[in-house]
């Protein structure tokens, strides 16, 4: 029978590894029966004690010379130097549970070198952060030299990871598999035995979309040493495979591994090494699921069988539709509503953006800031839960009302917050773009007889990216909207001039 | 780089001559035609199928990195759908035997995978820059 997460948790194993384990230093997360969770770096604030410990420990590694089995340079020859791997599999079915022992490796040494028993690793969720976490490309951090920082990327820091690669499309197809050697990569060609150079027989299986797609190039484009067999030197490859670690627990919820014993009975070998210099040598077996190693995800799930889509009303969607029906916000009074107004007489042409700038508490954009957002991938699995999840949360939303347009039918109108450097060639994968309206049928500027158009966009998610990594957020929003061409090749575009602009920020 | 070029040249050429591996550049896509696996590597009845592409060699850009594309083409209206895409990681250059080539499964429509064979169109596209000097060489393709 195939093991999966609920037959473990209820069989009280988590407890059972945690109390053998708890003797040995840095592992001491295992004996806690909640264990520490991993976390999404979006959204978290840049001194997170997650953060200052993922600093200190990469900076107290890198301090250690490349003899010290603990150090950052000898952890990284784990993974493989300038020309080529060395113990790490790649191209075959062994590359997500031997890349779990290794994050493992590091975040147990962490926790260790640091004191703090609390820390797990933290994950990039490119699918929702496109661009490099702020953490990771800041020279220095308190006027120290940032361990975090790796000069070799050639990836921008304004630069977002494109659709293709790691968008909800993709995330969606690489769930939908539903065999693990299409999910994970398949077996070495010919595989007959337990013997250990099936490990390292590289790209002897065939890669799946989860490690070609999203893995390799992601990888590729932060390029410099991300690239290279070495690239375990860039503190950012532990979160990139975090993410992927955690798209398998993800898949996990709803489908099981395999159950061969060339895969399940693989033990690697003398190939990591604990926080007590002791070898660390898991068979696949005893990595299937995180909370036994001493770590989470809050992947929001119900147990697999109990997934199924339900209805619910949640306080806040009354609210929302409170704020829907009426002609301005602010007519709306009710607990769990704030609302902002900003009128405008200005015009959006496609040479100049408008904005408008709309005075708001800075503690409620904090609130929408701060809140937990469903990790990519996870809604996939369960969109009810998903939903919730988001539906209980705090929301900001932009009435963009009465908005007088011309050439519209040429017209996308895209919006954003904050963006000092709009322009046209800001793409839609930008953390501060919003959304994007178009307006369909005769309206404008006709006479006042004509019903002027009105807009509302949701602000959540691009404040969430904008605001949960940065300092306290400023008492301003600012609203700002760009024609641009639908025709991409045509090049006309037309305008628009809202009347005003309302905030609303709802919270249950 | 003359030399570099001319090795280049030679070397396309000789692939060209084996038939069977089509070399790749972002000025040039190559036409790869996947046929059905033999009888025991065949999926399970009830498994989506896949297109598997084999990949024999690779040399990455001057600068920068580039990514595959796999197009099929449909039969009914000859246009084409992208299929997949992949990366090679590390981003370096390697040559390879046919049975020790990297290999990349990609989901197969259900409307493509109706005949006996497939028509792909393979691209290198870069992400950066022009992918000046990138290319790939495809070793094959077989529908699973």
């Amino acid at each position: 029978m195939a093991v999966s997460r609920r037959h473990v948790l209820l069989q009280g194993c988590v407890i059972g590894a945690g109390v053998i384990a708890a003797h040995v230093p840095g592992m001491v997360a295992l004996a806690q029966a909640q264990p520490p969770l991993r976390r999404s770096l979006g959204g978290m604030p840049l001194n997170d004690p997650i953060l200052e410990a993922w600093r200190d420990g990469v900076r107290q590694l890198r301090a250690r010379p490349a003899s010290n089995p603990i150090s950052w340079a000898s952890f990284a020859a784990i993974h493989g130097n300038a020309s080529n791997f060395n113990r790490c599999p790649h191209g075959n079915w062994y590359f997500l549970p031997w890349h779990r022992a290794y994050l493992l490796m590091y975040e147990r040494v962490v926790r260790q070198l640091t004191g703090n028993n609390d820390f797990a690793l933290p994950y990039w969720d490119w699918t929702a952060d496109r661009q490099l976490p702020t953490a990771f490309v800041q020279p220095t951090w308190n006027g120290q030299p940032n361990p975090l920082f790796e000069p070799s990327r050639t990836l921008s820091p304004t630069a977002a990871l494109p659709d293709e690669i790691v968008g909800p499309a993709v995330i969606r197809q690489i769930m939908q598999e539903t065999e693990f050697e299409t999910f994970a990569t398949s077996r070495p060609s010919g595989q007959n035995s337990l013997d250990q150079s099936w490990i390292v027989c590289e790209f002897c299986g065939i890669f799946s979309t989860l490690e070609a797609t999203p893995h390799n190039n992601v990888h590729n484009i932060v390029g410099g040493i991300m690239r290279s067999a070495q690239s375990a030197l860039d503190p950012i490859f532990m979160m990139h495979h975090c993410n992927i670690d955690r798209l398998w627990a993800v898949w996990n919820t709803a489908n099981a591994n395999t159950t061969d014993p060339l895969w399940n009975n693989m033990p690697f070998q003398n190939h990591f090494i604990n926080p007590d210099g002791t070898p660390f040598s898991p068979r696949v077996s005893e990595l299937l699921l995180p909370e036994p190693l001493g770590y989470t995800y809050d992947l929001g799930m119900p147990a697999p069988g109990r997934i199924a889509a339900r209805a619910t009303t949640t306080p806040v969607d009354d609210k929302l539709r409170m704020l829907y029906a009426m002609p301005s916000v602010t007519a709306v009074t009710a607990a769990g509503i704030a609302t902002f107004v900003a009128q405008n007489t200005q015009q959006a042409t496609p040479t100049q953006y408008l904005e408008i700038s709309v005075a708001v508490e800075a503690n409620l954009v904090s609130t929408v800031a701060r809140y937990q957002r469903v990790a990519a991938g996870a809604e996939l699995l369960d969109f009810a839960q998903a939903r919730r999840q988001v539906a209980a949360g705090p929301r900001a939303l932009a009435f963009i009302r009465d908005i007088v347009v011309s050439q519209h039918e040429d017209t996308l109108y895209r919006v954003f917050i904050d963006c000092d450097y709009l322009s046209p060639s800001t793409p839609t994968t930008d953390p501060h773009y919003v959304g994007t309206f178009g307006v369909f049928g005769s309206h404008g500027s006709h006479g006042d007889k004509d019903t002027k158009p009105s807009v509302a966009v949701d602000l959540t998610h691009a404040i969430q990216r904008v605001y949960g990594s940065a300092p306290t957020p400023s008492g301003r929003l600012r609203i700002q909207i760009l024609p641009i061409p639908n025709t991409p090749n045509d090049g006309r575009a037309g305008t628009a001039t809202p009347s005003r602009v309302e905030v609303a920020f709802v919270t249950a | 780089m003359w030399c570099a070029l001319g090795v280049f040249l030679v070397w396309v050429g000789l692939a060209a001559a084996e038939g069977a591996r089509v070399v790749v550049t972002v000025d040039q896509p190559g036409d790869v035609t996947a046929t059905a696996a033999p009888a025991p590597e065949r999926r399970a009845a009830d498994q989506a199928p896949h297109v598997i592409i084999s990949v024999t060699g690779f040399q990455p850009p001057q600068d920068g990195a580039v990514q595959a594309v796999v197009k099929a083409q449909r039969e009914d209206t000859g246009t084409e759908q992208e299929i997949g895409r992949f990366g090679i990681f590390p981003h370096i250059a390697f040559k390879a035997e046919p049975s020790k080539a990297q290999r990349f499964a990609l989901p197969l429509p259900k409307e493509l995978a109706s005949g006996a064979s497939v028509h792909l169109k393979v691209y290198l596209v870069p992400f950066r820059g022009e992918g000046k000097g990138a290319w790939l060489e495809v070793g094959g393709a077989e529908i699973r």
